[in-house]
């Protein structure tokens, strides 16, 4: 099998290439991989290759949001706040939650993306699309209510503090619980269920996110399945979008 | 010094809370009298305590014995059971939350301790736990404005507690028959939710007045089942999220209380009802990503609080009639509000900038 060539000049994902051969290799094939950093117009730079890795995207323009369905070929976001592997494990359990609360904590310049993040763990903690029913804001805080499958209600908090990077706590309120913190000081997420035998929790993932997000759009394209990382991206941008703050 | 104690009232919060808990006292209390409503749970409760039990508040009040009252009496009685006391002369009187129904009636009735000098302390027992003196020292120290503050409750029946503070149960009291709950009703709907801000609600409610003193607007309200509420506040400049849900089965109750500034966010999570086994857990993460986790005392809220009535009764504290009166109109007020809320339509919907009300997304 021939090695799938991977366009990339970030120092992580030239190290997720090494740990990932001899699958794939360094090289600018327009039939392999391209990474595109998140800054700027990324989404303009989703071409000349069979499938992408977006890593870290900036919030889409709201004009924006319907172009991207039209790409066609894999393509994984990287958003470390929020990793596949991560949400695998926090929806491993069944919980029926009757409520479900996320508090995100961070830095100015990163605050929409924050934002962006925490309805993203709301809509995995609920199971489905959600439907923004109310915000508030202030300088330096937004609060959001919004509603997802079978009626269940959410409420997302994100306060600006800190400098770089921040903190974030999903919480899914039932008779077992699951609750995921992620923090800009570790690069591993804690995912614990709490049920009437105590709480347990799940492994650490210990795989870096950049190999993780190449492994995922390598086995995509072997395998010609989709992946909805840009749709559930666009669903998030959606949310916060629709009120802007 | 040891002040007696008589406590209106024979439910598993007298049970199991507060006769037990006067022991942790070093001595300031001892219960002598229990009174009930006719139940007969008075003398099972008294007995286990070396105590008198009697039916009605008469003979309790009249008791020479009793230095405090204690009204642990079902909320609906609790301005009744105030009044009976300062009218039977007493001028020491522990009242388990919420103080009155109304913030008119809260306002008149602080109004009336302070003008004959009673001492009153409201069971609000967050807000006497170390934890949060410590925390809002931190959050002091820190000059930081608050952003937010979120409040999680998602609890479990309070029997599982009860069974670690008491050397037998109680029986069972009653039964209360109460028609089934039509959740589409608005009316129904309201009334729950306002009764949960009033009774639970303002277990947190005066900590958040403590970092956030302005009246607040309320942003939104809405129930959760299959008992609880959902609601979002906007009070000097910050926002406030509020959301518990009482579970009939499930984990260990939750009970976290979480602070953000600029510098630091300041997660506060308080042990389940009715246990006694330290008081809250705080941590702090800081700007610098520095998390500081501090010891948990081993006092509680429960022990403080009537620590606090000993201080007042010695004259080593001043009564802050002022502070009582401003956070039970502080709950009533967002209690109302909520109720209002949830009668007009479940949800108070805010419009966005743009005019829409509600987004249809992730689809």
């Amino acid at each position: 099998m021939n090695a799938i060539e991977v366009r990339t000049d970030i120092p992580a994902y030239r190290a997720a290439v090494a740990e990932l051969a001899p699958r794939v290799r360094l090289g600018v094939g327009v039939d392999g991989v391209r990474v595109v950093a998140g800054r700027g117009a990324w989404w303009e730079r989703l071409v000349d290759a069979a499938a992408f890795i977006v890593d870290e995207p900036e919030p889409l323009p709201a004009a924006v949001l319907g172009r991207l369905w039209v790409i066609g070929v894999p393509v994984a976001v990287v958003r470390r706040r929020l990793r596949p592997d991560v949400f695998a494990d926090a929806t491993a359990q069944a919980v029926a939650p009757r409520h479900i609360v996320v508090d995100a904590w961070g830095g100015r310049t990163d605050a929409t993306a924050l934002l962006r993040d925490a309805i993203g763990w709301a809509r995995v903690l609920a199971g489905g699309p959600l439907s923004v029913v109310g915000r508030a804001d202030t300088a330096a805080a937004t609060t959001m209510s919004l509603r997802g499958p079978d009626g269940v209600g959410l409420s997302v908090t994100r306060a600006i503090g800190g400098g770089v990077g921040g903190a974030l706590v999903a919480t899914a309120l039932g008779p077992r619980r699951v609750e995921v913190r992620v923090d800009s000081t570790s690069p591993l997420c804690e995912v614990a269920f709490d049920d009437e035998d105590g709480r347990r929790i799940r492994p650490v993932r210990r795989e870096s996110p950049e190999r993780l997000a190449l492994r995922r759009v390598l086995e995509a394209v072997e395998s010609g399945t989709a992946l909805s990382d840009l749709a559930e991206l666009a669903a998030d941008d959606a949310a916060i979008s629709h009120f802007p703050g | 010094m040891t002040w007696g104690v008589g406590i209106i009232g024979a439910g598993p919060g007298v049970a199991a809370l507060h006769a037990p808990t006067l022991a942790r006292t070093d001595g300031d209390f001892r219960l002598v009298h229990v009174s009930d409503a006719g139940s007969g749970r008075a003398a099972l409760i008294a007995e286990r305590f070396g105590a008198r039990a009697s039916s009605g508040v008469e003979e309790l009040l009249a008791d020479p014995e009793v230095d405090v009252v204690a009204i642990c009496s079902p909320p609906a009685r609790h301005t009744e059971h105030v009044r009976a006391a300062l009218a039977a002369g007493r001028r020491a009187i522990f009242c388990e939350k919420p103080l009155a129904d109304t913030a008119d009636e809260a306002d008149r009735l602080v109004a009336e301790c302070a003008a004959v000098g009673a001492l009153l302390v409201v069971g609000t027992n967050h807000l006497f736990d170390p934890a949060w003196t410590r925390a809002t020292h931190h959050l002091s120290a820190l000059d930081g404005r608050i952003a937010a503050v979120t409040v999680t409750l998602c609890l479990s029946p309070n029997d599982r507690y009860h069974a670690v503070t008491m050397g037998e149960p109680l029986p069972a009291g009653a039964p209360v028959h109460r028609p089934p709950l039509d959740r589409d009703d608005p009316e129904q709907s309201a009334a729950i939710v306002r009764q949960l801000v009033a009774g639970l609600g303002v277990h947190d409610l005066p900590l958040v007045r403590d970092l956030v003193p302005a009246a607040p607007d309320l942003v939104w309200a809405r129930p959760v089942a299959p008992v609880g509420f959902d609601l979002a506040l906007r009070a000097n400049g910050a926002l406030v999220r509020f959301t518990t849900v009482m579970l009939p089965e499930g984990a260990d109750s939750l009970w976290r209380v979480s602070v953000v500034t600029a510098g630091a966010r300041v997660e506060v999570e308080f042990p389940p009802p009715f246990v006694h086994v330290g008081g809250a857990r705080t941590t702090v993460r800081d700007a610098q990503g520095v998390h500081t986790v501090y010891p948990i005392d081993r006092r509680d809220g429960y022990e403080v609080e009537w620590r606090a009535l000993a201080a007042l009764l010695r004259g080593e504290a001043a009564m802050e009639y002022d502070e009582l009166r401003a956070d039970a109109v502080f709950v009533l007020a967002i209690a109302d509000g909520a109720a209002a809320a949830v009668r007009a339509g479940a949800v108070r919907e805010e419009a966005g900038p743009d005019g829409a009300e509600r987004a249809e997304v992730g689809r």
